[in-house]
């Protein structure tokens, strides 16, 4: 049977598309945990990028102590491991008007229990601060960012 | 001055004699100078001799006795009908195809799909859209639940949102 150029074309071309199409259908979460304290000034240099960011908060040192990224789909729930053996639960619920809306918990304690819950939604590519939690002899502050190609 | 790098590629085109004359001193200078450049000579000389002499050592060796012959036998064979070399042509086309398709309609297939995904414009409402919210990078909270004191804020420069959940000495502080 000979097989026509224009039978592969649509195989392909219906392949190709669900590709794209499913790849447009995840988002991408970047967890940043920094250590914010007031012992001797340090500032990581990998936080370059948020330095300005940060540096509205009253410390005068921050170390970054862990960076995580994922791509999830819409929906699902992602638990991200944070220092001192708390929870970060994030939830990329839903995209329009280029915002992507997310329901995030943070959990700590032992067993974990929910301190805080909240439902917002921030920029494509945009960014949001939690901070405010002891750790160590610092404070941590937790970047979250959310990307998606559609 | 032509550094070595350059010198390397060129170096066959000036064997072959394919150079204008400024580059071709430039290059001669150079090859002069640089001991690289004059062992890529040599060998391009060596290769050029032992093909000569592999031409010469075997050209004895073909017969060429029948060979007009059959050239003037295939120009004076009448032309094929035209209905044969329609056929013939078919046939190479198909086979051309047989095993080429995959890659064609591969490639018309993305051809295709980047045409539709970069080329169509986007909608006057998106654009209006993607120009509002560029500009707002607030976080908007729907809600917010927790038991600890919080501070809610703008950072100045992103104006991106911080939401601070403090504990009890927060609480003292305030």
């Amino acid at each position: 049977m000979k097989s026509s150029p224009a039978l592969f074309a649509c195989v392909f071309g219906a392949l190709l598309w669900a590709t794209v199409v499913y790849a447009g259908e995840m988002v991408e979460l970047r967890i940043e945990t920094v250590l914010a304290s007031n012992d001797s000034p340090y500032f990581d240099t990998r936080l370059e990028d948020i330095w300005r960011q940060v540096s509205s908060t009253p410390y005068n040192s921050y170390r970054l102590m862990q960076e995580e990224r994922r791509k999830v789909e819409w929906g699902n729930q992602v638990d991200f491991s944070l220092p001192g053996g708390r929870v970060l639960q994030v939830v990329p619920k839903h995209f329009a008007s280029e915002r992507i809306a997310l329901q995030v918990m943070i959990m700590e304690g032992a067993p974990p229990t929910p301190l805080m819950k909240t439902a917002l939604s921030i920029k494509n590519h945009g960014t949001l601060f939690f901070g405010g939690r002891r750790h160590q002899d610092g404070t941590l502050i937790i970047r979250i960012g959310a990307a998606t190609d559609e | 001055m032509i550094a070595c790098a350059h010198a390397q590629r060129l170096l066959p085109l000036l064997y072959d004699g394919e150079l204008e004359s400024p580059l071709r001193r430039e290059l001669s200078r150079h090859v002069t100078d640089c001991s690289v450049c004059t062992r890529t000579v040599a060998l391009l000389n060596r290769s050029q001799e032992l093909l000569c002499q592999t031409i010469d050592d075997h050209i004895d060796d073909v017969d060429f006795s029948g060979f007009w012959q059959g050239v003037e036998a295939k120009l004076s064979q009448p032309p094929p009908f035209w209905r044969t070399r329609v056929s013939g042509w078919r046939e190479s086309w198909l086979a051309f195809w047989s095993w080429r398709t995959p890659v064609w309609a591969t490639a018309m297939a993305v051809i295709v799909l980047a045409a539709v995904q970069f080329l169509l414009p986007p909608s006057p409402q998106e654009q209006v859209t993607k120009s509002l919210v560029s500009e707002n990078n607030q976080a908007q909270i729907e809600s917010l639940s927790t038991s600890n004191p919080v501070l809610v804020w703008n950072e100045p420069t992103h104006h991106a949102t911080v939401i601070w959940v403090g504990d009890e000495s927060m609480e003292e502080q305030r």
